[in-house]
């Protein structure tokens, strides 16, 4: 029964990589932020320009290589075991470049905010944000219910979301597609 | 009895978050997707040094610790 679920869960979670996945490929391929023209208050906005075939090519090759080196690097970091210095060392040396796209990126957002005095990002309304942070809500609600339930030797009983992952990374492949992905979040969100 | 309740719970959250980015794409978009979400929490500086730290710490605490 417990297995079944966790296998139903997996392929949820699969699911949802592979959404996010497509999502993101269609925003690298088409879409590019850029400012909006010089109204007051202006904003980010996305343009979604098709790409020339020419720009397409010149990039090609390059995120070819850069997409086979994650996977490479991934591989390899799933065959760390936690509490070792190879998997602090590899964790660590994939911070390096995430760590220059955000800052790039924060600058970047720093000075188009002193010039544009109203920079604002890019937007949502509130109200259609609510089913995303209602989600959030209830995830942050029930990890800390069942971490604080836990206690007392219940974990078995109560498993939290590091009790899930450590399911799904005893596998290697699981662990790479995991540590994977969360190379592909840092880039989503720091990407200059 | 109360493992398989909590694992069931996971289960129905991992399934709002699919349904919120299905109802992202039959919406038209008009409710943002998981992707857009995520951009909308980057689009300021301070936030993205923030989620930056918390990034490092998701990774840290899954895969190195």
């Amino acid at each position: 029964m417990v297995s079944g679920i966790f296998s139903g869960l997996i392929a949820l979670v699969v699911l949802l990589i592979a959404l996010i996945a497509l999502r993101f490929a269609r925003i690298m391929l088409n879409q590019r932020v850029v400012r909006g023209a010089g109204a007051k208050g202006a904003q980010l906005s996305v343009k979604s320009p098709q790409p020339s075939m020419s720009a397409l090519s010149h990039h090609l090759p390059l995120s070819i290589f850069a997409v086979f080196a994650s996977v490479a690097y991934s591989w390899i970091a799933a065959g760390t075991k936690p509490f070792t210095w190879g998997a602090d060392l590899l964790c660590a040396i994939a911070f390096a470049p995430m760590a220059a796209a955000a800052f790039v990126r924060f600058r970047r957002m720093r000075e188009a905010r002193r010039h544009d005095g109203e920079f604002r990002g890019l937007q949502e309304p509130y109200q259609a944000l609510e089913p995303w942070l209602l989600v959030v809500g209830l995830l942050i609600l029930w990890e800390l219910v069942t971490y604080f339930a836990g206690f007392g030797g219940h974990r078995e009983e109560f498993p939290t979301l590091s009790v899930l992952y450590n399911s799904a990374a005893s596998l290697r492949p699981t662990k790479a597609i995991l540590f994977l992905l969360w190379l592909c979040l840092g880039w989503g969100l720091f990407r200059p | 009895m109360i493992r398989t309740i909590c694992y069931g719970i996971w289960a129905v959250i991992a399934l709002m978050v699919v349904w919120c980015e299905v109802i992202s794409i039959y919406s038209s978009r008009r409710i943002p997707g998981f992707v857009r979400m995520l951009e909308t929490l980057a689009a300021r500086p301070y936030r993205t040094a923030v989620l930056f730290v918390g990034w490092m710490w998701i990774g840290w605490h899954f895969f190195a610790r």
